[in-house]
This record gives structure tokens, C-alpha cells and sequence, in this order.
């Protein structure tokens, strides 16, 4: 017995592509930059680890990287993290990778997926915000195309 | 069961005196609560979500054989490791067994770095694994507080949540050896470097489970500092221990479970880090464990199931019924003297431990106002199960007296006269007692401590 789909997830404020996705990702506190190839960074941050996505989400300003293209700890252990994002990777939704996997991952299940929503935060003591307690304090998307 | 009643009783009544943690678990419920309404208007249709949520994991108690089966398979075809415990015991027998195999092979002591994790708390892990000589970190920062401290999380979410900044600065300070700055920042600096060192030295890596997924085998965890990632990335064995009910069927069910999961919990669209696992590090894979082994504990759930009660098992330990409850605001998460406090604490303690007279004593714990079954995103009707399980515990003989009274009232309010009569006796105390406001005031016994601080409203005729 397979159980209808439930349906999509619909958000207030939809949004959508590459600005909606900088919107949700600055408003959560990365940064972005835009350009066209890699070798074009005019600021190549030496310390920071690359770390290639898999996709990202406009709606939540989230970043999907998975263990089989990356080390899981070159985006976890430094202070600062650089994301490669390809721009034709940007979708809508939550919903556009979870209820699509077999678009982003068509054979075996890499170890690890994971969705990387801002900064690492605690707001453990007092709610008081406070960034990088564990995993990078900063982080930066590039976004190619 | 009188005299268990009034052991929670006590215990909130000493909560209630303590200023210090009111304020505190007032200010960060308010905080959270204010958050998660934000965030659910983020959503087009909250209701319409939280209604596909309810049904999603119904469906998930109704088929929990097997779907948990079907999950297992899987997991198992993956590399991941199952086992399933039937008991507190059993699971701790595992993570025994798991650690002394890492002994054995020269690890010793045996380092364990852990994540949030209530399953864990529910068993006594800790406790166990001190015993049998291992080392065991607690890695989120509000449980390394309260590891520090030798408590119990008091907060489903934010298990610090009765601690300020400067209690914080004193545990910090002990453990230092140095001063440490009563500065939020300053402090969780301290717990980075502390806390770096044990994720790097750390044999086994401890987490809980959001969400199984049984269609691809996999566990779903969220959490915002990474110290959950460093736990499942880092040591070569990482050990994942998920109450029986924590899973869906299908990835599009989890779309609709974390849209509303960070928005309940803290009023995030989503955590910082939704990792989903699906196995040991593959070959071509750069990190990763060795071993992933997942324990499915019963401890009590799986009696639950198919009773009239077992919409409790539906709560994905949002923490949103916790900021909203009169009960807890007043006295936070200690006063229970439970693993589980707040509203979900009331209704499923009693039902995971039936022979605890003190769990069971928890129904109790409750106004009835019913805020907690309002912000469920699961939609458990909780305040209803409270009364459910009052019903069940209330002795069928009520005494004489009891039912003498209310078999008079019933009468009286069912003939116009007495009515009018009734309210007519009640008008004149009351005008009597303003014309006394401080006999008014004090009224004698238990009923003081309502009049003191409140005015009696007028009755109208
Ligand atoms: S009972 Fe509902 S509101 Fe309370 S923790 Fe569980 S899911 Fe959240």
C-alpha cells in the first residue's frame, strides 16, 4: 500500500532564484558573491575550504552538500566555509530536493546529505545569539553562472 | 496516592520561590513562543500543514510494525547496524557492549562525544557509561552546562534554559581552571576550543534521531551548532538511539515534517544542519564512521500503541506546548522530576511508566486551558489525553461527601428558584466581604492564596 503523496509544502513569501535564495541566505547571515567561473574570484579566501553543493533552496536559504563530493569535515571544523554553488542548481522549495531525490542523487545514497542553513548558532544561554559555537562561524556562497 | 501527590506539589512549590529561574524560563518561553508564531506565518496555510503532519504520522503509529521493519531492511542492506531494545537496559547494553569493543581493540579509556539526545537521557546513559569507567562528553552547549552542573535538562529545546550567563561563567570557570567571562560570547568560545578537543579525540560519537525514513533506510537529525555533525562525522563509530515512534515513510513526509519542526521549535524555517544519514562512509568517500549503528528503543512505547492514548506518541519533541503552558512557565522543567516536562511531559510520562507513581501523578500537572494542544503542530490533543488519564486514575468510589455536593448543586441549578436563591447568597457575601477589602484578602486556608492576589468579580444578577 503506497500513501498518497502529501501535499506541497506553500510558503506567505515565495521565493525564487538565485536573489530570493541571497535574500533568505543574507537574512540568516552569510554572504554571496556572483561571477561567471571560478578563476574570476578577485578575493580568493585562502583559509576557506571549498566545498561544492549539490543544490541549494531559495525559500530557506539553504545549501545541500553530501559526503560523496565533499569531505564532511572541510565544511565543519574551520572558522569561515566557502559553498560553490552552480546557479542552475538553485530551486524554489524544500520540497524540490527532498520530494525530487532521484534527480540529485540517481544512485546509491551518499553516507551523509546535509542542508546547511546559515551559520552555525546557539542560542543556549539566555537566547542570546551567538555564531560558530562548533561548526563555521562564517559563511560565503559563490555562486557560479 | 495522596502523599506522591503532594511530592510534585512540593517540588513546584519550591520552584515557584525560586525568582531567579522563573525569570528565566519565563524570558526564553516568551522569546519562543513569539518566534514560532512568526515562523508558522511564514507558511501559506499552517493549519492546512499541520493537518497533513497529523496524518502523516498517524499513519506512521498505525503501521509502526511495519514500517519500522521495512526501515530495518533497508538500513541494514545500507551498512547501518540495528538493534532493537526492549527496555532502558537493553539499550544501555548495547552501548556497553558497543564501548567495550572499542577497549578491547585499544582504545582505553573509551572517549565518547555526544549530541543532544532525549532517548539518551532516558535511560541514563551517562550515568551507566561513567560506571563502566568511560570517558562521556556532552557536546550541544546547553547540555554541556548541565553536564557541568550534575543536572537534568530542564527544556526540551533548551535544556539550560534556568541558567543565566553568570551561572554559566561559574560552572565554565571550575572547569577552566581560569577565569571565563560572564559574556555569552566569551562562553561559547570556551565550549568551541574545550569541546574541539573531545570531538577529535573521541572514539564513539552519540547522537538522537529526529526522523527515520524507511523508505531509503536512512536517520534524519537537526541541530544548529554542528556539534551533531562533528558526532556522526568524526569518531570512527557513531551510535544514533531513536524512540520506536520517530519515523516516516517517505522523504515527501519529511518535507512536511521540518517544515514544521525548526518553526515550532525555535521559529527557524529550518535548522542550521538537517543531516541525513544513510550509512557508514562509503568507499569512495573521503570521511565518515566505520560503523553507524541505530537503537530503536521501546522503553514503554509500543504498550502504548493502539490504546486511546496513543496520539501521544504522534510528538516530534518541538518543545512548543512547553513555552505556552501556564504550569511550566511557573515552575520550569525540574519541578516534574521526569525526563519529559511541560504538557507532553504530563500526558506520556504517566503512559511510558504506569508503575511510577510519581510519573503518574504528572496528569495532574495541568491548568486544562488547553494552550499546548493549540501550538501542537502534530495537532496531539493534549489536554484532552490529561483528562483521559484523570478519568482512568480517579477512583471509581468518590466519596460520600463529594458526591452528596455535587448531586445538591445539580438539583439547585436545574430549578429556576434555587438558581435565583443561590446567586442571591453568593451577591451578598461579596458585597459584604468589599465593604472589608482585607478580610477579603484573606480568606481562610487553601482559598487565601486566590484571594490575595486577585479580585473577586461581581455576580451579576
Ligand atoms: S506534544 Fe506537540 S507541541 Fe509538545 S513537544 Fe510534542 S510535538 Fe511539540
Amino acid at each position: 500500500m503506497t500513501p498518497a503523496l502529501p501535499a506541497p509544502v506553500h510558503y506567505s513569501v515565495p521565493r525564487r532564484g538565485i536573489d530570493g535564495f541571497c535574500d533568505a541566505w543574507h537574512a540568516i547571515g552569510g554572504t554571496s558573491e556572483r561571477i561567471t567561473s571560478l578563476d574570476e574570484r578577485a578575493d580568493p579566501t585562502p583559509t576557506a575550504d571549498l566545498v561544492h553543493a549539490t543544490a541549494a533552496i531559495a525559500q530557506t536559504g539553504s545549501i545541500v552538500i553530501d559526503s560523496s563530493r565533499n569531505a564532511r569535515a572541510a565544511s565543519l571544523l574551520p572558522d569561515r566555509c566557502a559553498f560553490v554553488i552552480d546557479a542552475s542548481t538553485i530551486v524554489d522549495t524544500p520540497g524540490d530536493v527532498l520530494r525530487e531525490r532521484a534527480r540529485w542523487w540517481p544512485g546509491a545514497m551518499p553516507s551523509q546529505i546535509v542542508f546547511v542553513t546559515g551559520p552555525s548558532r546557539s542560542a543556549d544561554i539566555e537566547m542570546t545569539l551567538t555564531v560558530g559555537v562548533h561548526g563555521p562561524g562564517r559563511v560565503h556562497a559563490i555562486i557560479i553562472g | 496516592m495522596n502523599d506522591v501527590a503532594v511530592r510534585f506539589v512540593t517540588r513546584a512549590d519550591r520552584e515557584l520561590r525560586n525568582d531567579r529561574v522563573r525569570a528565566a524560563v519565563r524570558h526564553t518561553t516568551s522569546l519562543l513562543a513569539a518566534n514560532r508564531s512568526t515562523a508558522l506565518d511564514g507558511l501559506a496555510d499552517p493549519d492546512a500543514v499541520r493537518d497533513s503532519a497529523h496524518a502523516i504520522r498517524r499513519r506512521a503509529i498505525d503501521t509502526l510494525p511495519q514500517l519500522l521493519d521495512r526501515w530495518a531492511a533497508r538500513a541494514t542492506a545500507n551498512g547501518i547496524i540495528v538493534h532493537r531494545a526492549r527496555t532502558a537496559a537493553d539499550a544501555v547494553r548495547v552501548v556497553l557492549d558497543l564501548a567495550d569493543a572499542q577497549a578491547t581493540a585499544g582504545h582505553s579509556p573509551v572517549r565518547i562525544a555526544k549530541g543532544k539526545s532525549m532517548a539518551s537521557e532516558e535511560i541514563d546513559l551517562n550515568d551507566a557509561l561513567e560506571a563502566a569507567g568511560h570517558e562521556v562528553v556532552e557536546t550541544d552547549l546547553g547540555e554541556f552546562i548541565i553536564q557541568l552542573a550534575r543536572e537534568k535538562p530542564s527544556h526540551l529545546i533548551v535544556p539550560a534554559i534556568h541558567k543565566s550567563r553568570f551561572d554559566v561563567a561559574e560552572l565554565f570557570t571550575t572547569d577552566a581552571g581560569r577565569p571565563i567571562e560572564p559574556d555569552v560570547d566569551a562562553e561559547a568560545a570556551y565550549a568551541r576550543a574545550r569541546l574541539r578537543e573531545a570531538f577529535l579525540r573521541a572514539d564513539i560519537g552519540i547522537t538522537g534521531v529526529n526522523f527515520a525514513i524507511a523508505e531509503t533506510g536512512s536517520v534524519c537529525l537537526v541541530e544548529n551548532e554542528g556539534n551533531g555533525r562533528m558526532c556522526t562525522s568524526l569518531p570512527r563509530v557513531h551510535v544514533a538511539i531513536m524512540g520506536m515512534e520517530r519515523i516516516v515513510d517517505t522523504w515527501a513526509e519529511l518535507d512536511v515534517m521540518l517544515a514544521l519542526l525548526a518553526r515550532s521549535a525555535t521559529g527557524q524555517a529550518l535548522s542550521v544542519y538537517t543531516n541525513i544519514i544513510s550509512g557508514p562512509r562509503r568507499d569512495d568517500e573521503l570521511d565518515g564512521p566505520d560503523e553507524v549503528h541505530v537503537i530503536v528503543l521501546d522503553n514503554g512505547r509500543e504498550a502504548i500503541v493502539g490504546t486511546e492514548f496513543d496520539d501521544a506518541l504522534l510528538c516530534i519533541r518541538c518543545g512548543a506546548c512547553l513555552n505556552v503552558c501556564p504550569v511550566y512557565r511557573n515552575i520550569g522543567g525540574h519541578a516534574y522530576g521526569t525526563v519529559y516536562s511541560g504538557p507532553i511531559g504530563a500526558v506520556l510520562m504517566p503512559l511510558l511508566r504506569p508503575d511510577d507513581p510519581a510519573s503518574r501523578e504528572l496528569s495532574e500537572a495541568s491548568t486544562l486551558c488547553g494552550a499546548c494542544t493549540e501550538v501542537c503542530p502534530v495537532r496531539i490533543p493534549l489536554h484532552d489525553l490529561l483528562l483521559r488519564e484523570r478519568h482512568r486514575d480517579a477512583p471509581g468510589d468518590a466519596s460520600r461527601l463529594r458526591r452528596v455536593t455535587f448531586r445538591l448543586w445539580s438539583v439547585a441549578w436545574a430549578h429556576p428558584l434555587s438558581y435565583r436563591i443561590s446567586i442571591h447568597v453568593v451577591r451578598a457575601i461579596l458585597r459584604l466581604s468589599s465593604r472589608v477589602p482585607k478580610l477579603a484578602r484573606r480568606a481562610p486556608g487553601w482559598a487565601g492564596a486566590w484571594t490575595r492576589d486577585r479580585v473577586v468579580p461581581r455576580v451579576r444578577r
